[in-house]
């Protein structure tokens, strides 16, 4: 009992520290994915509206890169529907042409808005972060952002680091940045600390995963965030048509044209396009619907706890029992993971099932070792008694007996010896006959008492060929 | 001055064949032939020494023995059975045998604890 529960405890503590080192995120991420694809629809409010570079858009537009007189137009567009926010995730070098005419025109139109963000990419080589480009002067704003995609192990995109430091500096990532305007909440130094794996941002607590990145809540459905290709928007009617539709949002404008391909893989959908990722990413902040995780020093309980009722169990009931409980604790720690994904918090329970399952075997295993020994044993012992009992009766049964003979034989010498010397010739023949047989007799009888004697004594009984593929005790010890 | 020994056992060849080897001049062999009769005899006799088979009909050599030692607590008294193992040794010994031999004994075995004893 005290055996099992070691090994069960081993194999906990061996799993825990396998799953510290993320061997088991891909199975876990299996299983994160397919809450998103199962669970409920969520009526949530929608910020943000998607103005992309379309493939249609790419086609009518004939010339590219586009010119910026096109990006002031839609900026003056957006300000004259009321626009929150305007954000690009556009790279301005090469998705547009510079002429200082139309840059001016650009300019102007900027300098007329309060909330315009660019963004900037970043390159991670060597662990070490810097900005992909230098910083384009031609455009008068300074408010710049980190654009940067991070992906797991399999590409899928399910978190994302808020904050990126490059030299010593700190920035806010693009979305927290649009999040952080949107909700009027400034991203001061001062204003931003993380402790025990939340980010504080003056009266916001966004709790992040143990690498402090946020996990992005894709509960929002794709198709209740507008996507509006920017030919559209460029039909001087368009803002008589949807009066109210930018008001107070969020404009996102990206690319999602295959020739400028930025997808990647998501738990929702094999593919997504990364604008429409950020606009998850930031409306899971606006939202504050956060998923949260469990802090890692849990685990060591969420894994320990079945794995030690499982061994006590298993060891109380039989082999097909303990394989029911198996299949009912599998099955619970998979429902309380379901349930607890719809409060927001993941529950990663393959570690558990990993030391579950292990647990199980090697009380399997211990109990057959250890039944498999006691039958042997049993077995040995029954043999023995067999033998002694053997033993009891062949003595008892041929002893007696024995005694006549040897004693007689013995006092037949004797009698023998005496005769002898008086005898005639002819009586000394038939005397010296009795003689030799009482001798054979006397040292036969000896022997079968020394066999006897021996079995008495056999505590393992050691198995000898006969003849012809019949085996014997060996009872004969020289 | 003489010795006497006493021979209880249920098997007249057995008591025949000792009294034929163990006879010697300065030894006054006598013989029962059961539990019963052994204890009456050595009320009479006093013997030396007793000779016990264990197995007889009407009761067992130790228990004979333990009555016998009753009043006679100083004889020597050498069990002698067709089968002793540690268990039956010691409650022999416990009844009050001062040795144990299982069958069957060699009469120079014999003459020798004759001897020792007798001595």
């Amino acid at each position: 009992m005290k055996k099992t529960i070691g090994i069960a405890l081993l194999i906990a503590t061996m799993s825990f520290f396998i799953y510290s080192f993320d061997y088991f995120s891909s199975l876990d991420n299996k299983i994160y994915d397919h809450h998103f694809k199962t669970q409920r629809t969520q009526a949530l409010e929608n910020s943000i509206v998607i103005l992309t570079i379309d493939d249609e858009s790419l086609e009518k537009i004939s010339e590219w890169p586009w010119s910026r007189a096109l990006y002031s137009n839609i900026v003056d567009t957006l300000r004259a529907g009321n626009a929150k926010i305007i954000a690009f995730d556009i790279n301005f070098d090469t998705h547009t042409k510079f002429d200082r005419k139309n840059n001016k025109l650009f300019n102007r139109s900027i300098q007329n808005h309060p909330n315009i963000i660019f963004s900037r990419r970043i390159k991670i080589y060597n662990k070490k972060t810097s900005f992909l480009n230098l910083r384009n002067q031609s455009i008068n704003s300074n408010r710049y952002s980190i654009l940067h995609q991070s992906h797991d192990a399999d590409y899928s995109v399910r978190r994302h680091s808020l904050l990126v430091k490059i030299r010593d500096a700190i920035y806010p990532c693009f979305a927290l940045d649009i999040a952080a305007a949107y909700l009027d909440s400034s991203l001061t130094d001062d204003a931003m600390s993380i402790q025990n794996h939340i980010l504080k941002i003056n009266n916001l607590n966004i709790p992040l995963d143990k690498h402090n990145k946020m996990l992005i809540n894709y509960s929002t459905k794709s198709h209740s965030i507008p996507i509006i290709p920017i030919l559209k928007i460029l039909d001087p009617n368009f803002l008589k048509y949807n009066p109210k539709l930018f008001t107070n949002k969020i404009v996102l404008i990206g690319t999602t044209a295959s020739e400028l391909q930025d997808i990647y893989p998501t738990p929702p959908a094999a593919t997504m396009d990364g604008i429409e990722i950020q606009a998850h990413t930031i409306q899971t902040i606006i939202n504050k619907q956060f998923i949260k995780t469990i802090p890692h020093i849990y685990y060591l309980l969420i894994i320990l706890i079945p794995s030690l009722l499982i061994s006590i169990l298993a060891k109380r009931i039989n082999i097909i029992g303990g394989f029911l409980f198996l299949v009912l604790f599998n099955y619970a720690l998979f429902l309380s993971a379901k349930i607890l994904f719809q409060h927001h918090i993941v529950l990663n329970v393959f570690a558990s099932l990993f030391s579950l399952f292990l647990s199980y075997l090697a009380s399997i295993l211990y109990r057959f070792l250890v039944e498999e020994k006691q039958k042997k044993e049993e077995l040995r012992h029954a043999r023995l008694l067999s033998i002694t009992r053997m033993s009891v009766s062949l003595n008892h049964e041929i002893n007696n007996p024995l005694a006549f003979i040897m004693m007689g034989a013995q006092l037949s010498i004797k009698l023998a010896n005496n005769l002898l010397l008086s005898a005639d010739k002819s009586t000394k023949q038939v005397l010296k006959t009795i003689l030799d047989t009482s001798e054979k007799t006397y040292i036969e009888s000896k022997h079968i008492a020394k066999i006897l004697q021996d079995i008495q004594h056999i505590q393992e009984p050691i198995i000898e060929d006969y003849v012809d593929g019949t085996k014997m005790i060996k009872v004969k010890f020289d | 001055m003489s010795k006497t020994i006493l021979i209880i056992d249920d098997e007249y060849i057995i008591r025949w064949i000792l009294k034929g080897s163990l006879g010697k001049n300065d030894l006054t062999i006598m013989d029962a032939s059961s539990g019963a009769e052994g204890i009456e005899l050595a009320k009479q006799l006093s013997p030396d020494l007793i000779i016990m088979d264990y197995k007889m009909p009407d009761m067992n050599g130790w228990q004979a023995t333990s009555k016998i030692k009753e009043f006679l607590p100083n004889v020597i008294v050498i069990g002698h059975t067709g089968y002793a193992n540690d268990k039956s040794r010691e409650e022999g010994i416990k009844l009050g045998c001062t040795e144990i031999l299982q069958k069957p004994v060699d009469l120079d075995i014999w003459n020798k604890i004759i001897s020792k004893y007798l001595a």
